[in-house]
């Protein structure tokens, strides 16, 4: 329908159902702040962590308290009918089963804390990919678009971004495709072209800083992998790429820990995890862990990342995997751990000294 | 504060009725212009409006524009406790997370009043502009209601084809195919019987018959349809309410299969 009619403001006077009024209070001092505290966390199905591990994932979200929280892989199919045309910013719910799935997540989201978040949608046709952003209500976004090219109404294939613009800054959620093991169209090819579309996008002038979190699959340096001799060499089936640098565990050959390096270098992105913490850390460095049950036990990579703007780099206040241990502890369920992120706040005092 | 006072409360009933099988949950706006609501199906392919002027009320006191959002079915069970003949008065006080609905039956020997908590729904509002349609039918919504219900039977789609002999609507299934054609009438002795139709081009649009069955739900709140289309805009189905509003109906057209190949969705 959105095809057809545009998108309008309503009558701003009292248009939405006002607060009350100890909340009033409140939310005018909010509204003029901006988010300090970020959450990004690959949940490997938001519905299955729902199911089973929702009281501990809540615990942590009232003990930190984010302001923003970036899901990837919810795993949720779109909205539409079968064979039709689909609306990528909302949950399938056309069956009896897709309906009692989606009440599952409503429920969970419409209960505190969760109830104090707003909920944007980008899903993919089927239970595969798809991102979610929460940011709490008293921050007002400016815009929310759901693609690299910041075109409203527009998601990109299977649900892998959303970006949100606030008054100071802009944060980018996505959830990176995997490299694969092989050279074809599916698997390198893929993952070629998103880090050719990313550089593009982190390239662009903006007056806004970035912070860009999510899964982005790649492990930076040697010190970002538990056993780099062990992914250096992984191989699938015994298949060996043409290209020697393409060789390895996806997320960790050279070719995409290259193109990470180049992106970081000249979109001017500061990994505020690694700032903070210039040592190795095999307890809990790593963001992603190998199933304890067989050859990847103990093997492990820190593939989820905030990456921020130079102009961030001095208010980076904290960096944290939330997850650690080869039992994976504090995991919720996943095989990534939640990543937090914390700012100090902007000093505006200074910004406005006449000198 | 907000205060309306409806004396034929049963149009609100209907109103209810006819829409929340389409619309989970709703915004209500109330502003000076009257009480108004505008949603979409889940799968954003059907479009619902609704507006009730403030002169078709008794008593109508809004004294600042207000949005409240509210579950159309819990609206409705609550709805179904007024008589058909009671006067409905709807209160919410500024910046309340709950709207009163108070029932007065016709000789006021029985008042009732029943509370509900309002919910926060974020929705994006359309801007529909006043079209020029290619065709207007207006028929008995009696009729409209029954080539739906008919046609339903033997396929999942209807093709609305309006020409200079009249509006046939076309449907074709596993056991066969269907077409009703209404002609212009009208030289009945009622008015609300005719069918009349404006055509300035042919139009033929193909829509899902299960929306079109939901439409019809709004059957008893007029006794004239009114279906305005357009060669690939939505269609309008649209009932007045009484001499106070409208209930209007958007449903987007189905691209045809053959069509689909050569037209790539964007």
């Amino acid at each position: 329908m959105k095809r057809f009619f545009k998108v309008v403001e309503k009558d701003s006077d009292g248009s939405v159902k006002k607060p009350r009024e100890n909340d009033s209070e409140a939310e005018e001092s909010n509204e003029k702040k901006e988010p300090l505290k970020f959450m990004t966390w690959n949940a490997n199905s938001f519905l299955l962590r729902v199911k089973n591990n929702w009281p501990d994932f809540t615990n942590l979200i009232t003990t930190f308290d984010p302001d923003l929280i970036a899901i990837q892989e919810v795993r949720m199919p779109a909205a539409g009918a079968k064979g039709a045309s689909k609306i990528q910013g909302e949950i399938k719910d056309d069956t009896s089963a897709a309906r009692e799935e989606k009440k599952i997540l409503t429920r969970a989201l419409s209960a505190p804390p969760f109830g104090n978040y707003h909920v944007w949608w980008s899903l993919a046709d089927s239970k595969y990919a798809g991102t979610a952003l929460l940011v709490k209500k008293c921050f007002k976004p400016k815009s929310v678009v759901f693609n690299l090219d910041k075109l409203a109404s527009k998601h990109e294939p299977d649900g892998r971004v959303i970006l949100v613009e606030f008054e100071t800054l802009r944060l980018l959620n996505t959830y990176v495709p995997n490299n694969g093991w092989k050279e074809e169209a599916n698997s390198f090819q893929r993952r070629r072209k998103w880090d050719k579309r990313i550089l593009e996008f982190v390239t662009q002038s903006s007056d806004k800083p970035l912070i860009w979190c999510g899964d982005l699959n790649v492990s930076h340096e040697e010190i970002d992998v538990s056993h780099p001799d062990f992914f250096s060499v992984a191989k699938l089936n015994g298949y060996i790429p043409p290209n020697k640098e393409d060789c390895g565990q996806p997320g960790f050959t050279l070719s995409e820990r290259k193109r990470f390096g180049t992106i970081l270098r000249e979109g001017k992105l500061v990994d505020a995890y690694r700032f903070l913490h210039e040592d190795k850390d095999m307890e809990r460095g790593f963001s992603w862990s190998g199933n304890p049950v067989g050859r990847y036990r103990g093997k492990r990579m820190r593939i989820d990342y905030f990456l921020v703007s130079e102009k961030l780099k001095e208010r980076i206040a904290a960096c944290e995997m939330r997850g650690h241990g080869i039992e994976l502890e504090g995991f919720y369920g996943s095989d990534h751990c939640p990543v937090t992120l914390e700012l100090s706040p902007s000093s505006n005092s200074q910004n406005e000294d006449p000198i | 504060m907000l205060e309306l006072r409806l004396v034929q409360g049963s149009l609100l009933k209907k109103v209810l009725e006819s829409v929340k099988e389409l619309v989970n949950d709703a915004n209500f706006d109330c502003s000076s212009t009257g009480f108004s609501l505008q949603a979409m199906d889940s799968s954003h392919v059907a479009l619902v409006a609704l507006l009730l002027r403030s002169e078709g009320f008794e008593h109508y006191r809004c004294d600042r524009n207000i949005s409240m959002g509210m579950n159309l079915n819990n609206m409705a069970k609550m709805l179904k406790c007024a008589g058909n003949d009671d006067i409905i008065t709807i209160k919410a006080d500024d910046g309340s997370d709950t709207v009163t609905f108070m029932f007065e039956s016709p000789t006021q020997d029985k008042i009732s009043d029943f509370e509900m908590k309002l919910m926060d729904i974020d929705s994006e509002h359309l801007g529909i502009p006043e079209a020029e349609y290619h065709a207007i039918v207006k028929m008995p919504s009696s009729e409209f209601a029954r080539i739906c219900k008919d046609l339903s039977s033997i396929g999942d789609t209807v093709v609305i084809s309006v020409t200079k002999e009249g509006v046939k609507f076309s449907t074709k299934g596993d056991i066969g195919t269907a077409n009703i054609v209404c002609r212009q009438n009208t030289s009945v002795d009622k008015p609300e019987e005719a069918t009349v139709i404006e055509m300035n081009e042919p139009v033929s649009l193909t829509f899902a018959l299960r929306y079109m069955n939901s439409f019809t739900k709004a059957t008893p709140l007029s006794n004239t349809v009114t279906i305005s289309l357009s060669n690939e805009l939505p269609v309008v189905v649209e009932y007045k309410i009484a001499e106070m509003g409208y209930v209007r109906f958007y449903l987007a057209p189905k691209i045809e299969e053959d069509e689909e190949d050569t037209k790539p969705q964007v």
